[in-house]
């Protein structure tokens, strides 16, 4: 008789999921507390606890998830940190990678370094890119450091050394010093965090890594007292970026690992409804207020990247920001959601986002003092959504401000009617959402077309249908409870961690004998890890890859390196049908072109949660339509009346054609044009395309 | 001529074509074998309509190739018109006076068909890392000595490749595999966007690009000429000076504005040098169209339109208009100037839009030699100096501008090529001081360790010539090389090194803007604690004294004398 429960704190609400041992799942949502997290979880959990008529005694499991990290780095509320690097280097994190990210804007700005330069300390050493010595380790500019950080007050001290990832002497030997000149001092080692050639990602891992363990362990340490005050005992797991649960303790130790840990719950929740209700490979969709994010699955399997960019300074410019190196869910956001504002531009372009209205002032319909239109204007003035079952029905909004702001700011302008005006701005944004969705597909190697869309989120059902048909997918699903998966998300997933360890060579020079050694030394750290945890031998899966490209190449391709022996000729096989996956030939023309191997990746998982879960029941109301509204109806250009359909009543092997609307408490799928719903036995709304567009 | 697309059509068209050259671009850089291509990014990737007026670019590459195409797409079309070319066609060409201005750009060019008609071509140039001859140094005296001239030829014939050109490339560069793999990369690239091209045809059911095209130039066009109608109508110009190579070389130009027309002509420049750093008008061209439109109208799509209302002049024979057979394979030592002495007659005419003057010309580490076993080696490593001071904003420090190529990180340039890099930091006082700070450059110290001799062909600038500072603004401090710790190397030449000799780069920072004495005191204070200013510097130059030696504080009193005493000497 336990319960599992799933925690998000997002950067508007916390969600709370609790699930069952009967499978039944209730959920409670409540505004994210900023100054004190614990107050909204609590809030959260005593709604879904009261829904279960259950205590937080009974709850054997809670995973938890959040952005709150992120922000942290964003807002730089991190310790007074230092960087110990080889002399000569300490602009490393500051120099970047001497560009310009975007082409033409003068006034852009570079991220600010997480260590200010007076913290930065240079000490005399060198690692060779072989990891021979070239220089050995001054020990004394260690100790003038270590006490220059004390005395600027540094309670953390990030070491990145060059080619250290070849060789860590120097950088073990540093991290000695420190504890003799400054017990208790925080510090992270660029050979452990990231063990990667390139130093500025490999130094701003580093930093960012120790500047956010104080805060991540407190507040980790916070949450563990609330919980445990309102009576829970058990496990606390933490949700991590890389698709893995990790305990309390290893994810205060590489808080980096959190930095997309509430966003990606969305994402693992839908490979488990992959896995479990077979639904194949998907396109993952997910629009809130203010971005949309999209990721691929196949198989049910999340794609993991190794690299991500934290704190830009233009959040959708790519370059703009900080690059951490972590294992993180494959994921592009774009700057498009329900409070993107629309706007004719000097030249007479209509163009909608990235700026948003947020929830302050919102949307025009808000009634809060916003005065743009944005997407939900949009959809409002269109009949998409219903002014009086917003939120379910929790707040008012106000259709006629919304036609009148989209009216002045674009359709007069334009010389449109405010209907085309209005449907106009949901192509637009749909548009920018396809463009980004297939660019990320086709630089994977993918086709769209051969996938199926999961969409949820709040204004994910919204967008779903007409993007799924820009996008040429066939069909939609639409799962149940669309607008809370995220926090079920995180109760599928096993306890994960990631190892890895760079060793270079050409497939034709690489000692395999050492690369067996050490992946087995990186699976044998994995599985001590995951025992800990009370998972052995046959319980623990083990997966590992290598990241390869031609020699003299910077980007590289990562391959799955299976079960059995390490071959250079099963490597080279495996590197060339990806790379022709991925770019459609192979760069050997008659020329036996060097492939290189860099670094090498182990992945241990315990075993996946068994949870039975049972379907949220169907209502018993009568007819499952509850009302009727005009809706915009693009094919012929005109409002028209469509039937409203209650979600909660929608039983399965139901089956309508549109145009329709379903609505449920947190979002409303619209389908404008004469494709089919049907209801699985998941309860999955499914919208199969009409076949003549 | 009447839009045929509502807005909302018209955008989303636009983001499609937006879309496919950034997957072009990506391509690129995903599939290169040489880190020119995929570190650096010195490439372009763009869109054109059947009639050869640029569409869309992507937005990663650099100006001066993506500028370059613009016009070079109709040399290609000019020896293949459309009755020549069939499905399955690739184009290649690296003409030094028509294209991007030297033998080491190689651009490729697909004719997208649909049926038997063509409908678009998409293009790109790439840096290749070596084409033989004299390699990259600027001491070729014509463009006999800089490597394989190719011709417009076909690449690909319907379909197959020529193999004859490939087996000339081969036989011609000291690196033909990376050469071959790149060029390689450029054609896949290609090909993939153009079936994105037919798909979106399909999708809108569009016949062609035409009325699009037509469409989306147009309103650039208009924005560009509504842009230069709000300046004043008059000439403003400037003029700039370079190192050049034994004798300092001016840039002058005259941008004249005549309602919303403009023209910029450099009339008064050098005349053309007999070493390789001449550049042809089409490259001129490039830089000096991206510093108007970055001035002016950055956030407007950059295509055929946007040219349009300005014309680009330079008088024959001059540095800015090489003809052949002139050598070019340095041209970057000088064309990187020309956004900035354009950027500095616009600061006449709208000085709220500039930058002061940078390090300007990107600082390559070109490193020739052998390997301890004999086997040679070849590399080339962008580095850059700080960029002039914006209007309201410092310069970037170690930023490239005007060109948008990227640096490659130590353990990289370290694990390609047998080089020892011994320190690449950020150089103190060398931002021009001013109300906004000129960026910084950098001190980068390297050497081999091969054991063997090696040679460092130089092309670097503002050595001599220090970057100027703009509106009050004082200039930024010039460049250097030094061999081991007190030999001065010339910036232009080849020197020949020992084993263990180490070569330190100084690299110039950018010019101020604005007067020094006006930059907040406390902001003054921020660069002394972080060392981007000295203690002295802040005093002499910026009128704030600095007390303590880490805390640092501002002595106010001290600091407002000696502000009244040194703004009465400047106001006499």
């Amino acid at each position: 008789m336990t319960l599992s429960i799933g925690i998000d704190i997002g950067g508007t609400f916390t969600d709370v999921a609790v699930l069952t041992d009967e499978g039944d799942r209730h959920f409670g949502k409540a505004l994210t507390t900023y100054g004190d997290p614990s107050q909204g979880v609590f809030a959260g959990l005593t709604i879904a606890l009261e829904r279960a008529g259950r205590s937080l005694s009974d709850a054997g499991l809670i995973v938890h998830g959040t952005t709150l990290v992120t922000n942290a780095l964003i807002e730089r509320k991190g310790a007074i940190t230092a960087l110990i690097t080889t002399d000569g280097f300490r602009d490393s994190i500051e120099i970047g990678t001497e560009s310009r990210f975007d082409l033409f804007d003068l006034t852009i700005d570079k991220p600010t370094p997480l260590v200010p330069r007076p913290l930065r300390f240079g000490v005399r050493e060198r690692m060779l890119v072989t990891g021979e010595v070239l220089t050995p380790l001054d020990e004394e500019d260690v100790r003038r450091a270590v006490r220059s950080a004390v005395k600027a007050g540094a309670t953390a001290i990030g070491v990145c050394l060059l080619h250290a990832y070849a060789n860590p002497a120097h950088e073990l030997r540093v991290r000695d010093i420190i504890s003799e000149e400054a017990p208790g001092m925080r510090v992270s080692l660029s050979s452990e965090v990231a063990p990667e050639i390139r130093e500025y990602p490999r130094a701003c891992t580093t930093l960012a890594n120790v500047y956010m363990q104080q805060t991540v362990e407190s507040y980790l340490a916070r949450l563990t007292d609330t919980l445990a005050e309102g009576g829970f005992q058990r496990d606390l797991q933490i949700m991590l970026s890389g698709a893995g649960i990790a305990t309390p303790e290893l994810a205060a130790r590489l808080p980096i690992g959190l930095l997309e840990s509430g966003p990606v719950g969305g994402v693992v929740a839908a490979a488990h409804l992959s896995r479990t209700q077979d639904l194949g490979d998907l396109v993952v969709f997910d629009m809130g207020g203010t971005t949309a994010k999209f990721s691929l699955l196949e198989d049910g399997d999340p794609t993991i990247v190794q690299e991500m960019e934290v704190a830009r300074t233009d959040r959708f410019k790519k370059g703009s920001g900080i690059p951490i190196k972590v294992p993180v869910v494959d994921m592009i956001e774009i700057g498009a959601g329900g409070g993107s504002i629309a706007r004719v531009d000097g030249i007479g372009r209509l163009q909608v986002g990235p700026d948003s209205a947020g929830s302050e002032p919102g949307p025009v319909c808000y009634g809060r003092g916003g005065t743009q239109p944005t997407v939900t204007d949009a959809n409002l003035a269109l009949g998409y959504l219903d002014p009086d079952n917003f939120l379910g029905g929790t707040m008012s909004i106000d259709r006629h401000a919304a036609r009148e702001a989209i009216d002045r700011s674009i359709a007069r302008p334009l010389g449109m009617k405010v209907e085309e005006a209005a449907h106009g701005i949901l192509k637009i944004v749909t548009e920018t959402m396809g463009s980004a969705a297939r660019v990320h597909a086709a630089e994977r190697g993918r086709d769209l077309r051969a996938y199926s869309m999961i969409a949820f989120g709040g204004a994910g059902p919204l967008h779903a249908h007409q993007l799924a048909r820009t996008l040429g997918t066939k069909r939609l699903i639409v799962p149940a409870g669309a607008g809370v998966l995220s926090a079920f998300g995180f109760l599928t997933v096993p306890l994960s961690y990631q190892f890895s360890t760079t060793l270079r060579g050409t497939l034709d020079d690489l000692d395999l004998a050492e690369v067996t050694a050490a992946l087995a030394g990186l699976e044998a750290q994995g599985r001590a890890v995951l025992a800990r945890s009370g998972h052995e031998g046959a319980d623990v899966t083990v997966r590992r890859f290598c990241e390869m490209r031609y020699l003299g190449q910077s980007h590289d391709v990562t391959i799955d390196l299976g079960d059995g022996a390490v071959t250079a000729a099963d490597m080279r096989a495996a590197f060339r049908a990806r790379y022709r996956e991925l770019y459609r030939y192979v760069q050997e023309a008659g020329a036996d072109l060097p492939v290189e191997a860099l670094v090498w990746r182990v992945r241990v998982s315990g075993p996946m949660p068994d949870r039975q879960e049972r379907p949220a029941s169907v209502s018993g109301r009568a007819s499952p339509v509850k009302a009727e509204r005009p809706i915009w109806v693009p094919a012929r250009a005109a409002m028209e009346t469509a039937p409203v359909y209650d979600r909660y009543a929608l039983a399965p092997g139901f089956e309508a054609r549109g145009p329709l609307v379903v609505e449920e408490a947190e979002s409303t799928l619209i389908v404008a044009d004469t494709s089919t719903l049907s209801v699985d036995t998941h309860l999955n709304l499914i919208v199969t395309q009409e076949d003549a567009a | 001529m009447s839009d045929s697309f509502d807005p909302v059509t018209l955008e989303v068209l636009w983001n499609r074509l937006v879309s496919i050259t950034e997957e072009q671009a990506r391509t690129l850089m995903r599939t290169g074998l040489s880190n020119v291509l995929s570190d650096a990014g010195d490439l372009s990737a763009c869109l054109f309509d059947r009639r050869g007026r640029m569409l869309a670019q992507a937005a990663l590459g650099t100006p001066g190739h993506i500028n370059c195409l613009a016009e070079g797409i109709l040399r290609f079309m000019e020896h293949f018109p459309e009755d020549r070319l069939e499905p399955g066609d690739v184009l290649i060409g690296n003409n030094s006076y028509e294209l991007s201005g030297h033998l080491y750009d190689i651009t490729i060019v697909t004719p997208v068909f649909r049926g038997r008609t063509i409908v678009a071509y998409l293009a790109s140039t790439c840096h290749v890392v070596d084409i033989g001859g004299r390699g990259m140094t600027t001491e070729s005296e014509s463009i006999f000595e800089e490597g394989l001239h190719l011709p417009y030829l076909k690449y690909h014939r319907a379909g197959a490749p020529n193999l004859d050109i490939m087996a000339i490339i081969n036989a011609n560069s000291r690196e033909p595999v990376k050469v071959l793999g790149d060029l390689r990369a450029q054609v896949v690239a290609n090909e993939v966007s153009g079936q994105r091209v037919i798909e979106t045809l399909e999708e809108f059911g569009l016949a062609d690009l035409d009325a699009l095209a037509d469409q989306v130039t147009a309103m650039s066009e208009r924005a560009m000429r509504q842009a230069i109608s709000d300046i004043r109508d008059g000439s403003y110009t400037y003029t700039l000076q370079s190192d050049g190579i034994d004798a300092p070389v001016v840039l002058k130009t005259t941008l004249t504005v005549t309602g919303d027309r403009m023209t910029i002509d450099f009339a008064g420049s050098s005349p053309a040098s007999r070493k390789a750093v001449n550049v042809c008008l089409n490259f001129t061209a490039a830089y000096a169209f991206y510093a108007v439109k970055a001035a002016l109208v950055a956030d407007i799509p950059n295509n055929d339109g946007s040219f349009r209302p300005i014309e680009v002049t330079a008088p024959k024979g001059s540095i800015l208009n090489a003809e052949f057979p002139m050598p070019t394979v340095a041209r970057h030592s000088i064309s990187h100037f020309v956004a900035e002495c354009v950027m500095g007659a616009l600061a006449k005419a709208v000085p709220d839009k500039v930058v002061a003057e940078g390090a300007g010309a990107t600082w390559p580490i070109v490193t020739m030699g052998y390997h301890a076993d004999g086997r040679p080696f070849s590399s080339i490593i962008f580095t850059h100096g700080g960029m002039g001071a914006r209007m309201h904003k410092d310069g970037m420090s170690a930023t490239p501008f005007p060109s948008g190529v990227r640096g490659t990180p130590v353990e990289i340039m370290e694990s390609n090529a047998p080089l020892l890099i011994h320190s690449y930091e950020l150089r103190p006082d060398t931002g021009g001081p001013g109300r906004y700070r000129g960026g910084l450059g950098q001190e980068i110290r390297f050497g081999i360790r091969t054991g063997t001799p090696w040679r460092l062909p130089l092309l670097v600038d503002k050595t001599q010539i220090a970057p100027r500072g703009l509106a009050g603004g004082e200039d930024g401090t010039a460049g250097a090389i030094w061999l081991n710790t007190d030999t001065p190397l010339t910036a232009k030449g080849t020197a020949e090194l020992s084993p263990d000799d180490q070569v330190t780069f100084h690299l110039p920072g950018g010019g101020g803007s604005g007067r020094a004495f006006d930059r907040p005191p406390a902001q003054v204070l921020h660069d002394v604690a972080y060392g981007y200013v000295s203690v002295a510097a802040a005093r002499d130059r910026y009128g704030v004294v600095i007390t303590g030696t880490g805390p640092f504080d501002i002595d106010q009193d001290a600091t407002r004398r000696l502000r009244a005493a040194k703004g009465m000497e400047t106001a006499t």
